[in-house]
């Protein structure tokens, strides 16, 4: 018999070896699992995908082979990852779980070791597992690579990325993990509360955003959903996805994500590590450690439920609001009623803290009423001071503002504007365009920014009176982000002036004799022909020295015509010229129609959506003479299509009609557009008057969602000018006239 | 030496423990008793550092036991429900206390398993209850702790093996100065065996005594007396009168010479001190401070 020396004065650290490695060999059976799930589905698919490669060196390139298993590699990645996030929940769950049994907790704690010692042999036996089987796997993913002879240089940095990313984000999941376990009682607890903890704050988030969806309607809740960036602010699960996806993922930079969790990592531990210190063993067995953190845990469950239910009673019963409040009451107490059984084990438990649930569902009524409705105008003012917005009218221009003083503009403006439309009653928000509004120039505006926390928040405002945006408009053109940004986006915007566009966007200056060589133009068209890489959008410098010469007055004008080149891969494109618009500059576009005429097959495309008030210059007599003919010549034949105009004068309810031909030709130049749609947002227009254009043709087209249809023509009996439009076996036909309005500051003297 | 000083513990609202403070000899078999619920096991899950008191403090040697890994060392804590490392034999149990004890003792834990006839190598989830009893007990004593505390450490396990438990602990205090704390809800295991004797009640400690205390100041006598001894009973701090015809039991409490001398004033024909049980003392000493003993203990 041998007594050993007291070690007591010899080991002031935090754990002993001997205890840790103890528990790490006993864990042998969770290395053994985590590597038969690596193996099956990371060696073994790799083993198949690799040597199915070997078939081709026969008929592959090198590059292409290469290709192939670069791309292999980096979906190894995804992979990796993920399996090495689920085995640190899987591993910290088991070697907590006799932590969480009361007879073995009590066993352990009696033990000479101290917290530490168990709290930290739980992170070194689940690392010893990955270890012995990720790691393991991962070394024969290599093997499998090399004896394929495919362990090229190129790919060793996708799989190392591999590795250090599934170690990283093991840990990272670890710590979740532990902190689970150091509030739970229970092993089924800790899992479900490792999963809570990864998932409760973007739960809590899209249950606001789905009661702001039918309330504040101008917020765009869509986008707000559907954002990585937003979620990557709120749980390791999507920053694991977008770092593992790459920079495509996410805007934000990859190592800002990454230097994020080592951050949230750490506290997670340091939390976890607390909490365990802390843990009364007495309690082990109940399925939350801390009685508060039970409740808290508990009223964040059943608010996020209750939205739920409350969507789901809407989709039920056709989106009455009625239903919905019924739903959300019944979300509140199943959900505060399951909750209460589970925590308290004990069915009997399910009617427990009564008034609390009545003074949480008052609250969250009261709160879910906030948000549903947008009272108080709490996200009206939410605009930040600082950072970057962007400005979309509908889907015809974009621009972003980051200098500060642009910001702040642009913040005072969208306040002023969200004022305006709560006071005025006649302008509603979030209404469609109807008859009622004639007269009234609509259009559509949507505001993005970052939030201070980075999450993207977007105001959308449907079909609002432009004349209650103007003031932004003036701040956008007074600013000279519009002109300097190098990614200024304008790739929807069909509506300004020149576009030509290879599923990219131009814009030329009406002035183009002097400031668009028409060399440029034709290069920009050739290009589209011969190089998909054209297909890019033309920002940068092309665009810039289009733009600069003759500044804000460039989007006072009319449109000047729109040309869409398609290419596809098998040398094949279609072109079009949209006569919709108001050409301009007609020795261009001449030269423009030339060169369509000689590559491609026209092709006629309509946008559905827009129907009313809407004339296809398709059916204009001579179209494409028109191109060759000069300024004054073209007004001229466009005037002999125009039965009548008519002035609207919005304040005085006065109505000039104007039906001579010289009259006519008088007022088509000030006129913003010539069809009704496609003025541009940033072109201002005279909100006192509305001007009616009716033409004198007859030849309707008919169309349907599919494009245009030429072969069908209505019966003449249904060319009755009177009739809006008609509606046959899912055929439309448009009306003859449309609504447009004077460029601001040329309405002609005839119609003062 | 254990100092246990004013150790209050609250499991959510009910008072387990209120106030306990006691101290145990070095070398000594301290028996804890007291009924379920009195607060048995959360004094020693306290006194194993197990638990954390609300207040107060339990110093072994003037050192605190709680997250104190020296101390522990020397501190075997034996569970009510016994733990074992799952699917683990005896021998698997042997290489974890080697390898969390420092004073493990290898040729004891042979010796004991010879003793007490149990398969090393057979899995201990396959043990009846009483050999897993005496699995951890084994155990536990293989670790030749300075303290070794048990909670209900003899229930389930035979009388035989009792008397052989019984045995080693008295061996072990004996032959390297084990200090042993047993907690029981019944009298009759601790009979012969404890020096001091503490019972809780609701969470209090009721009686904290030397056994050889309390059998010096109180005791029992059979006597028949020729004579009427009320008068004599009268003076003397009687506990409990039992007559079976002429016999009179009396237990009572003072000092034996006192209550020999007092009772011969009623002229006995027969008169005996007998020793009385550990029950015996004990009903008379509830009863003494106004409980009813039977209620408390078994």
């Amino acid at each position: 018999m041998t007594q050993k020396k007291s070690l007591s004065e010899r080991r002031p650290h935090l754990v002993t070896g001997r205890y840790m490695l103890g528990k790490a060999k006993r864990g042998w059976s969770v290395a053994m699992l985590i590597f038969i799930v690596f193996m099956l589905f990371f060696t073994i698919l790799s083993m198949m995908y690799i040597s199915s490669l070997g078939a081709r060196d026969y008929y592959m390139s090198h590059e292409d082979i290469l290709e192939r298993v670069l791309n292999y590699a980096v979906s190894l990645r995804a992979t990796f990852v993920a399996l090495s996030c689920l085995s640190a929940i899987f591993a910290g769950c088991y070697f907590f779980a006799p932590m969480h049994n009361k007879t073995s907790a009590v066993f352990f704690h009696s033990l000479p070791e101290r917290r530490s010692g168990h709290f930290i042999s739980v992170i070194f036996s689940s690392a010893v597992s990955y270890i012995l089987g990720a790691v393991t796997n991962f070394v024969l993913v290599l093997l499998v690579f090399a004896a394929n002879g495919r362990l090229y240089a190129e790919v060793v940095w996708p799989l190392l990325s591999a590795l250090l990313l599934g170690v990283f984000y093991f840990i990272v999941f670890l710590s979740f993990t532990m902190l689970a376990g150091s509030v739970s009682g229970t092993t089924a607890i800790h899992a479900i509360m490792t999963l809570f903890l990864l998932f409760f704050i973007p739960a809590m988030y899209i249950s606001v955003l789905m009661l702001l969806r039918h309330g504040v309607r101008y917020l765009d809740v869509g986008s707000m959903m559907g954002s990585l960036e937003a979620y990557n602010c709120m749980s390791p699960v999507f920053r694991a996805i977008s770092v593992t996806g790459g920079p495509s993922f996410s805007r934000t930079p990859l190592w800002l994500l990454v230097i994020i969790d080592i951050f949230v990592a750490a506290g997670a531990f340091a939390l976890a590590f607390f909490a365990y210190k802390k843990r009364p063993v007495e309690r082990t067995g109940t399925p939350i450690i801390y009685a508060p953190l039970s409740e808290a845990v508990k009223y964040i469950i059943i608010g996020p439920s209750a939205v739920l239910m409350s969507e789901i009673f809407r989709e039920f019963f056709d989106a009455r609001e009625a239903w919905s409040i019924i739903g959300f009451l019944v979300g509140l107490l199943l959900s505060f009623m399951l909750c209460n059984t589970v925590l308290n084990r004990s069915a009997k438990a399910m009617f427990s803290h009564r008034r609390g649930m009545l003074i949480y569902s008052a609250s969250a009524c009261v709160a879910a009423l906030i948000f549903a409705t947008g009272m108080f105008g709490i996200f009206d003012y939410s605009v930040p001071v600082s950072g970057r917005i962007t400005i979309n009218f509908g889907d015809s221009a974009s621009t972003i503002f980051t200098e500060k003083d642009d910001v702040k503009n642009v913040r005072q403006a969208i306040k002023d504007y969200i004022s305006v439309l709560r006071n005025d009653e006649e302008t509603p928000i979030g209404t469609i365009i109807e008859d009622d509004n004639f007269g009234t120039r609509m259009t559509s505006l949507s505001v993005s920014y970052d939030t201070p926390f980075g999450i993207p928040l977007r105001y959308r405002f449907y079909s609002v009176n432009y004349k209650y945006i103007e003031p932004i408009i003036d701040v956008i053109l007074d600013s000279d982000t519009l002109y300097a940004e190098d990614n200024l986006d304008f790739s929807y915007s069909q509506n300004i002036n020149m576009k030509l566009s290879a599923s990219s966007s131009m814009f030329m200056n009406d002035k183009t004799e002097t400031t668009v060589p028409k060399e440029k133009l034709r290069d920009v068209l050739i290009e589209a022909e011969v190089n998909e890489e054209a297909s890019k959008p033309i920002y940068s410098s092309l665009l810039k020295e289009l733009l600069t010469p003759n500044s804000k007055d460039f989007y006072q004008r009319q449109a000047i015509g729109y040309l869409t080149t398609q290419t596809s891969k098998y040398g094949e494109y279609n072109e079009y010229y949209d006569y919709s618009q108001f050409p301009l500059c007609f020795e261009d576009l001449r030269k423009i129609l030339e060169f369509a005429d000689a590559n491609t097959n026209s092709m006629s495309y309509v946008d559905p959506d827009i129907l009313s008030r809407f004339i296809y210059y398709d059916s204009l007599p001579g179209r494409r003479a028109l191109s060759s003919l000069t300024y004054d010549e073209y007004i001229k034949s466009i005037a002999k299509c125009v039965r009548s105009i008519k002035v609207y004068n919005v304040k005085t309810g006065e109505v000039k009609k104007f039906e001579s031909q010289a009259d006519i030709e008088k007022i088509l130049p000030s006129l913003a557009s010539l069809n009704g749609r496609n003025i541009s947002p940033l072109t201002k227009t005279e909100a006192d008057y509305s001007v009616i254009v009716e033409y004198n043709i007859f030849d309707y087209r008919t169309f349907t969602n599919d494009g245009f249809d030429a072969d069908k023509y209505p019966d003449d009996s249904e060319n009755d000018p009177s009739v809006e439009y008609y509606v046959a076996d899912d055929i439309v036909v448009a009306p003859d006239s449309c609504q447009t309005w004077f460029l601001r500051g040329d309405v002609p003297d005839i119609v003062k | 030496m254990i100092d246990i000083k004013d150790i209050k513990k609250n499991f959510g609202g009910v008072d387990a423990l209120r106030g306990v403070s006691t101290k145990v000899s070095d070398g000594s078999i301290f028996g804890l008793i007291g009924s379920n619920g009195s607060g048995k096991s959360t004094l020693l899950r306290i006194m194993c550092g197990v638990f954390k008191p609300d207040s107060g403090s339990v110093v072994y040697d003037g050192e605190p036991v709680y997250e104190n890994y020296g101390k522990k060392q020397s501190i075997v804590y034996l569970s009510d429900e016994q733990y074992f490392l799952p699917h683990s034999t005896l021998s698997d149990m042997r290489a974890f206390y080697r390898s969390t004890y420092d004073t493990f003792d290898d040729g004891l834990y042979m010796k004991m398993t010879e003793m007490f006839g149990l398969d090393r190598e057979r899995k201990i989830n396959t043990f009846s209850k009483g050999m897993q009893k005496q699995s951890s007990l084994l155990l536990g004593l293989s670790v030749r702790p300075k303290y070794l505390l048990c909670d209900e450490t003899f229930d389930g396990i035979d009388p035989v093996m009792r008397q052989l438990v019984r045995r080693m602990i008295a061996e072990s205090v004996a032959e390297s100065g084990l200090t042993a704390i047993i907690s029981t809800h019944n009298l009759r295991e601790l009979e012969d065996m404890t020096d001091h004797i503490c019972l809780l009640h609701r969470g209090e400690i009721m009686i904290d005594r030397e056994l050889d205390d309390m059998k010096l100041t109180i005791h029992k006598v059979q006597a028949v007396f020729e004579l009427d001894p009320t008068e004599a009973l009268s003076r003397l701090d009687v506990v409990s009168h039992e007559t079976h015809g002429r016999l009179h039991t009396i237990v009572c409490r003072g000092g034996e010479d006192e209550i020999t001398e007092t009772l011969s004033s009623a002229s006995p024909i027969y008169c005996e001190v007998i020793p009385l049980t550990l029950e015996e003392i004990f009903i008379s000493e509830m009863e003494g401070i106004g409980y009813d003993a039977k209620k408390i203990i078994e």
